[in-house]
């Protein structure tokens, strides 16, 4: 019984590994479909900021293609590691449009890319260089009410009307020294 | 209301024409412990802040609270005196001048427990070259330079009349002495036309005076409140900063008018109705202090996020409950009770009721600071801190300096301003006459 069951299954290995062979040459094929994706983000972009990125995926002849999910990812470095951080995914429209937002935090030169799913049909990567910038203020904008003018200026100009005030009072004491002076010399006379 | 007369007179000026023993040998004791602090701080200058209780989670201590402190206590001279003289209170002429004074020698000393804060006190300079204006702490360096400015300023201006009268007093064998108070006292001599500008200049400064000084203590609560963590992240910091440097600032008054009252024998210049009503004026501030702070307490209480729940359990029953509870009980309930019970409401129990506040509000600012510290920002074990001698010598040394400038200014100027005395004197002769003709 035992002997006849194995006999069996190994006429049935070049079944299976036919059949194997099939589904990973389909899988292989899918990959090879070759199709474009160009990016588009600013050149400089302050940190902090909010920004979107643009990515088209199309055919070779230019036809958009609809309905692809398209990973956008960002270069990093971490002390002596190096790699790429997942920021974001998108599905192309009708114009193969795929579009993420995302706020660059980190200053300096970045390599932002986007690459069609690995589960999908097409294959695609697209690599562009992006500035991050960072102004003279690194806080985020988040105050929920915005007064205008409350700002360093603001303070500035309180701190010189007051210190205006004690030149003022200063002024006053000398005023008081010319009184007397004028005072004396009358009396003297 | 005050007892003035040329006895006075003489009496407050005393000390500024000679000088006895018993003012050398506590000027020498003051400059000894001066002397020690200076070792000590070299001592943490070579080895750094690693001598001090102070580590990586608990990095303020000691100086930080005292620095609170002395800010606090530079609340009592010049917005105290400033509101008197706005409000025209007729009994401020025995007051104002050491409010005054005890101003400017608490900034002085504030801005020297933040050196002794420093681990390299040779970069100080950088505050003011790469120093962020979006930062409270340099709010706090410019409001505290503002500050001092202008009450050194509003002494000076406030002293100008009896600076004359000395610069006619001191004998012209004494060249250097002579020469000071005749260049400062600016050709004083007292017209209707230099009265008028120099009433005009103290009524806009006394007015100025006000909203720095309440900006002075609201910015120094920022350092604390305008960061994201228990319970310092909290918009009522500025009010209780304000409330208990005007609550300890009055007590210092009361005790330095104590000591004036007692060295000087001014029994019939400063009575105890001055103290009364300073003691009312203290016992209203403590009440105002028990207010915030059961606010506060049942505020945080009664939402229990994590961090408000260990710092409420820290104070009332934790490591730091001793010190919440004697606040609590010592520094403001007993003030209170002290000045609202009759056989206690007098000049005696004023002066204790004024100990207690100051005690209290030492121990205030240090669970503000430490007990703000502890409280963990990640779930660990909270840090513990406690002061080194080194630390309590520096503490020493600064409320020395303290004492020793006060002890200088009062040496400089009368402690008590004779010019507003006499005002007052004709003023109620004045009124008197008045009186006397109607009737």
């Amino acid at each position: 019984m035992s002997i006849f069951v194995i006999k069996r299954s190994v006429r049935l290995v070049p079944v299976l590994a036919i059949l194997a062979w099939l589904a990973l040459s389909s899988v292989a094929s899918a990959q090879d479909r070759k199709a474009t994706l160009t990016m588009s983000v600013p050149e400089a972009v302050p940190a902090g900021s909010r920004m979107e990125l643009v990515a088209t995926l199309t055919e070779k002849d230019g036809a958009p293609i609809v309905g692809e999910i398209i990973d956008f990812a960002m270069s990093v470095e971490f002390m002596s590691n190096s790699g790429e951080i997942h920021i974001g995914s998108g599905m192309t429209d009708s114009s193969g449009v795929a579009r993420i937002e995302y706020t660059p935090k980190a200053e300096g030169e970045h390599y932002v890319s986007a690459r069609s799913s690995e589960l999908s049909e097409v294959s695609a990567f697209s690599e562009v260089e992006m500035t991050v910038t960072a102004g003279p203020q690194l806080y985020g904008e988040l105050s929920p009410i915005r007064v205008p003018g409350a700002n360093v200026w603001m303070t500035s100009a309180v701190l010189f009307a007051v210190w205006s005030i004690f030149v003022l009072i200063s002024l006053r004491i000398s005023q008081i020294a010319r009184i007397g002076e004028r005072e004396r010399g009358s009396s003297d006379a | 209301m005050t007892s003035y007369n040329e006895s006075v007179e003489d009496r407050i000026l005393a000390p500024l024409t000679g000088s006895s023993r018993p003012f050398w040998i506590w000027v020498g004791a003051l400059i000894a412990i001066i002397l020690w602090g200076v070792v000590v701080y070299v001592m943490q200058a070579r080895e750094g802040l690693i001598v001090t209780g102070m580590r990586d989670r608990i990095m303020w201590g000691l100086y930080v609270t005292l620095f609170v402190m002395f800010i606090g206590a530079s609340m009592a001279g010049t917005f105290v005196s400033a509101v008197l003289r706005l409000t025209g209170v007729s009994w401020r002429g025995p007051i104002v001048r050491s409010a005054e004074m005890i101003t400017v020698a608490a900034l002085v000393v504030a801005a020297l427990f933040i050196f002794f804060d420093m681990g390299r006190p040779e970069r100080a300079l950088n505050i003011v070259i790469f120093g962020r204006w979006e930062s409270p702490l340099i709010w706090d360096v410019y409001g505290l330079a503002t500050y001092l400015a202008g009450s050194l300023l509003y002494l000076y201006l406030a002293s100008i009349p009896d600076i004359a009268m000395i610069r006619d007093l001191v004998p012209g064998s004494q060249r250097l002495r002579s020469a000071l108070y005749r260049a400062y006292a600016v050709n004083w001599t007292g017209s209707v036309e230099q009265r008028r500008v120099l009433f005009s200049a103290l009524g806009l400064m006394a007015i100025i005076m006000v909203p720095v000084a309440v900006m002075m203590h609201t910015v120094t609560s920022w350092i604390f409140g305008m960061t994201l963590r228990e319970p310092w992240n909290s918009p009522m910091f500025g009010i209780f900063f304000v409330g208990g440097a005007i609550y300890s600032g009055v007590g210092l008054i009361v005790i330095m008018m104590f000591i004036v009252k007692r060295v000087y024998r001014l029994n019939d210049l400063i009575t105890e109705d001055h103290f009364l009503k300073l003691g009312y004026l203290l016992a209203t501030f403590a009440a105002l202090m028990v207010f915030f702070n059961v606010s506060e307490f049942v505020t945080l209480g009664y939402k229990t996020s994590t961090d408000a729940s260990f710092y409420i359990m820290q104070m009332t029953r934790g490591s730091m409950a001793p010190v919440f509870w004697i606040y609590i009980w010592a520094g403001l309930i007993l003030p209170i009770v002290l000045i609202a019970l009759p056989w206690t409401r007098n000049i005696r129990g004023v002066v204790v009721a004024s100990i207690l506040a100051n005690g209290g509000m030492l121990l205030e600012r240090y669970f503000i600071v430490v007990g703000g510290l502890k409280v963990p920002l990640n779930p660990y074990e909270p840090a513990s801190y406690f002061p080194t001698w080194i630390e309590w010598s520096l503490m020493l040394a600064g409320v020395a300096v303290f004492v020793l400038i006060i002890t200088a200014l009062a040496k400089a100027l009368p402690i008590v301003a004779i010019w507003e005395l006499r005002e007052e004197q004709h003023e109620i002769e004045s009124t008197a006459r008045v009186a006397e003709g109607s009737a």
